[in-house]
């Protein structure tokens, strides 16, 4: 009886082993012989394959780098191991993964805190503009659109912190009207849709403004300029795609109860636009992971909606340069847009009420500044995210 | 390598144990060699020569001394060659490890311009120079027996489980089983149990509180307030116990496997009553090390209260400085020898009057502040750290303490919980004996797929013992 129970005890020991080993060894082989996977569209990022061994490889480490990267990227159901982790999270009652917050609705949130950031750095930028702005001869405007977590603070998940953007708005526009810069203030007008409920200003999953925050956006800024704005009914907005799973859904990718975002774009755009640009979108990848040669031929790139970002829509990506003309504007006029991404989506409701727009992305634009400054414009805006303008590190590049 | 990476689980270990069991005895001391030099090489391929010098040196040393004592010249000679390996290996390990931090303040302190080496410190070296002096000052003392095989030799101190962080395994620990060890499938399963809770260990809870000191520490001014200081500082304090011991839950695990039984490194040191006590339960074999080899030889206790002192003195200044090249190394380890001959000489009658609850408290207090000095390695962050955690200058609390505190308060406790015995003996006490190892695997088996998950999930995975 008692060497039965040794037997039955040793085998047990030996199953145990050969199982765990078993399934190792299996997702071992897995992560080599399977096929590579090359890109992940559900995190938006190029994934470590197998690297060919070398020499000078080896010596320096990066082979064995890139090795263990590659294990945990070709890892077989990659996809189902990180759903099953954030899972997990969220059972733990976490609401926050990677820097992103879950809120309320599954509404996603960058995680950003007063010590994230500058107000030195801050106010530094404000000064390039107001300066850029003396010289030019242009009216100056500075629309600066609040952070997804401060107009939506009522879906953070409880007790979240967010900075605070009071000192960053009243320095701003302080700063704005003493040099005679126009300071243009979104966010009142942004809460107020955002109240009503009926239409979302942010996305979801995505840190952008929908395209109804972008209208208002565009509608509160040309109210200053004096310059008309068609209803929004006028524009024909219209669903393209119900599957959008923006950046932000990449870094929690799996976590319950997020869902995918509609992306809707206004379809009604001056007949005669054209659109050119200084060359390729200097940041899009498009669904295969390799960049191509855009074909530029209106606002939109609807082949991006085949893809994970689909927030590229809009002229396919960024560029340093790109410019909109539309010879049937109202009265013309020459706006320069010194902007990030969140401008790309209020074009479509600026194009009636300018002949020209130029816009610049600064963080990939290398011309002269100063010189493209010079050119005579009517109206050149300044249009950032708040949380990214405060950490933007080229806008020296408007004086330089 | 680490061993809390997809690669060493599902290639390195698999492969390494199935030929090892496969291979006849004779040639396993020779596949866990050339196996550790792979491990090795994977980090540091160009440094895996130091280790193999400092191996050779001390097989020679070993050797010679032998000899000199079978001449009859153990005093003499002997004595000659073991101060040669002393010195060579504090030679070795004050180059790497030391030599840039010397230059530093020398220079804040004389004004000078000294260049630094910029030398990389070669994983592991203070746990593998201090395992081969260990082995040499064995031999001198007759406590170990000579290994005449270079590869057993090399074997021992190249071993992979135990070679970058530890349990500091001496030669005596295990030199009968260098040459001859007995595998179970009792055994191994054992060991794979304990490694699979190591691994748990570090991937479920070390890493994860890791990510909220990470928050903390990296939180400006504009955010930092005494509660945040405190949750940071327990967030450390767990993340390192259960890093470390989950490492060395790992190395003991993964010598059963394959025969050895390493000494013990942690026994439940939150769960300590005075500071004594908390070191005779925190990097077990590290303290043993000192003990044997510094504080004994220098007289330990034998020549009076002020020599013992002086001695204590001694051996907590190279305890601090070992953990790191480092003021707030060195802070750290004066700030416990302080703690322990207040807790000697001045407190103890005191002490032994308060409740054991107070004493508890006391034990945690201190050793939570120690760690703040141990974590902040730029003096000024640890000055400033310290003020936050005393209230000096910042808010009690504020909104990400209230919100950090809120999110993590659950998971606090279940580490709180984890860090004690109360698991274990509650375990043992609901299966009874019959049950213990059935349920023991099922729970491994859940813990494997578990720290699977967040590996292949998770990009945050640092091993705090790994600069030393």
């Amino acid at each position: 009886m008692e060497k039965k129970n040794r037997n039955i005890r040793r085998n047990c020991c030996t199953i145990y082993i050969v199982c765990i080993l078993g399934v190792l060894a299996v997702c071992g082989i897995c992560m080599f012989a399977l096929p590579q996977r090359t890109y992940s569209q559900e995190e938006n990022r190029y994934l470590t394959t197998m690297p060919k061994v070398t020499r000078e490889g080896v010596l320096s480490g990066e082979t064995q780098q890139a090795l263990s990267d590659a294990a945990a990227d070709q890892f077989p159901l990659r996809d189902g191991w990180t759903h099953f982790a954030m899972c997990c999270r969220y059972l733990m009652c976490k609401r926050e993964a990677n820097g992103v917050y879950i809120g309320a609705d599954g509404q996603l949130f960058e995680k950003k805190i007063d010590s994230d950031l500058s107000l030195k750095n801050y106010c530094t930028n404000l000064q390039y503009i107001t300066t850029m702005a003396a010289d030019s001869g242009a009216d100056v405007s500075v629309m600066l659109i609040p952070s997804a977590g401060t107009v939506l603070s009522a879906q953070l998940p409880t007790r979240a912190v967010l900075y605070d953007p009071t000192p960053y708005e009243e320095a701003g526009a302080q700063q704005c009207e003493a040099e005679s810069v126009r300071w243009v203030q979104t966010k009142d007008d942004l809460a107020r849709v955002a109240h009503d409920g009926a239409r979302a200003v942010y996305f979801h999953t995505d840190h952008h403004w929908t395209t109804y925050g972008a209208y208002v956006g565009a509608r509160t800024y040309l109210q200053t300029r004096h310059r008309q704005t068609a209803d929004l009914s006028e524009y024909d907005v219209q669903t393209v795609s119900e599957d959008f799973r923006g950046t932000l859904y990449s870094k929690i990718a799996g976590f319950p109860q997020v869902e995918s975002d509609v992306l809707e774009l206004p379809m009604r755009l001056p007949s005669q636009l054209r659109v050119e640009s200084d060359g390729a979108p200097a940041d899009a990848v498009s669904a295969d992971g390799s960049h191509k040669k855009p074909q530029l031929s209106g606002i939109y790139d609807l082949s991006k909606l085949e893809q994970k970002d689909k927030y590229a829509v809009y002229f396919g990506g960024n560029y340093g340069s790109l410019t909109i003309t539309n010879p049937e504007a109202e009265g013309g006029g020459r706006l320069l847009l010194i902007k990030d991404s969140y401008a790309n989506s209020m074009v479509p409701y600026l194009c009636d009420s300018y002949g020209q727009i130029t816009m610049i992305d600064l963080r990939y634009y290398n011309g002269s500044m100063p010189h493209l400054v010079a050119e005579g414009w009517d109206d050149i805006l300044v249009c950032y995210e708040m949380s990214n303008f405060i950490a933007e590190r080229n806008i020296f590049k408007l004086i330089r | 390598m680490v061993f809390s990476s997809l690669f060493f689980l599902c290639v390195f270990l698999v492969v390494v144990f199935v030929v090892s069991i496969c291979l006849p005895k004779r040639l396993r001391n020779l596949w866990l060699l050339l196996a550790s030099l792979f491990f090795y090489a994977w980090g540091e391929p160009r440094y895996i020569l130091i280790m193999l010098f400092s191996t050779v040196f001390d097989y020679l040393n070993g050797l010679a001394i032998g000899a000199a004592t079978k001449r009859g010249r153990h005093d003499t000679l002997g004595k000659a060659v073991l101060v040669l390996s002393v010195a060579g290996n504090l030679g070795i390990l004050c180059y790497f490890k030391y030599t840039d931090f010397a230059i530093s303040t020398i220079n804040r302190l004389a004004g000078t311009q000294l260049g630094l080496l910029q030398l990389a410190l070669p994983i592991g070296i203070s746990f593998y120079t201090f395992q081969t002096m260990s082995y040499t000052i064995d031999v001198y003392r007759g406590e170990a027996k000579i290994q005449r095989n270079i590869i057993s030799f090399g074997m021992y101190v190249c071993l992979f489980p135990q070679l970058i962080a530890g349990p500091i395994v001496r030669y005596q620990d295990i030199q009968n089983e260098v040459d001859a060890r007995v595998t179970t499938p009792e055994g191994m399963a054992r060991g794979l149990m304990r490694f699979l809770t190591g691994l748990a260990k570090k991937v479920l809870l070390a890493n994860q509180i890791g990510e909220l000191w990470e928050t903390v520490a990296a939180a400006g001014a504009a955010d930092m307030s005494m509660a945040l200081a405190w949750l940071g500082a327990l967030a450390f304090t767990f993340q390192i116990y259960f890093d470390f011991s989950g490492y060395s839950d790992m190395a003991i695990g993964l010598g059963e496997m394959f025969g050895f039984h390493f000494p013990e490194n942690f026994d439940h040191p939150y769960e300590a009553a005075s500071i004594t006590d908390f070191w005779r339960r925190w990097h077990m074999t590290m303290g043993t090390w000192f003990r044997e080899y510094v504080y004994i030889p220098l007289g330990g206790n034998r020549k009076g209260t002020a020599r013992q002192i002086l001695n204590l003195l001694i051996v907590w200044f190279l305890t601090g400085l070992w953990h790191g090249a480092g003021w707030n190394f060195v802070c750290w380890g004066l700030y416990y020898f302080v703690l322990l001959v207040m807790e000697k000489y001045v407190l103890r009658r005191f002490l032994e009057r308060i409740p054991a609850l107070f004493r508890h408290i006391l034990t945690l207090f201190f050793v939570v502040v120690g760690w703040v000095i141990f974590a902040c390695e730029d003096l000024a962050q640890l000055g400033g750290y310290l003020k936050a955690l005393f209230g000096i200058g910042v808010p009690f609390g504020n909104a990400l303490a209230a919100y950090e505190w809120d999110i993590q308060l659950p998971f606090l406790l279940l580490l709180a919980a984890a860090a004690t015995s109360i698991p274990a003996r509650l375990a043992k006490r609901l299966s009874g004996d019959e049950l213990q190892m059935p349920l023991q695997m099922a729970y491994t088996v859940i813990l494997l797929v578990l720290s699977l998950a967040f590996l292949v999930s998770g990009s945050y995975n640092p091993f705090l013992y790994f600069r030393f």
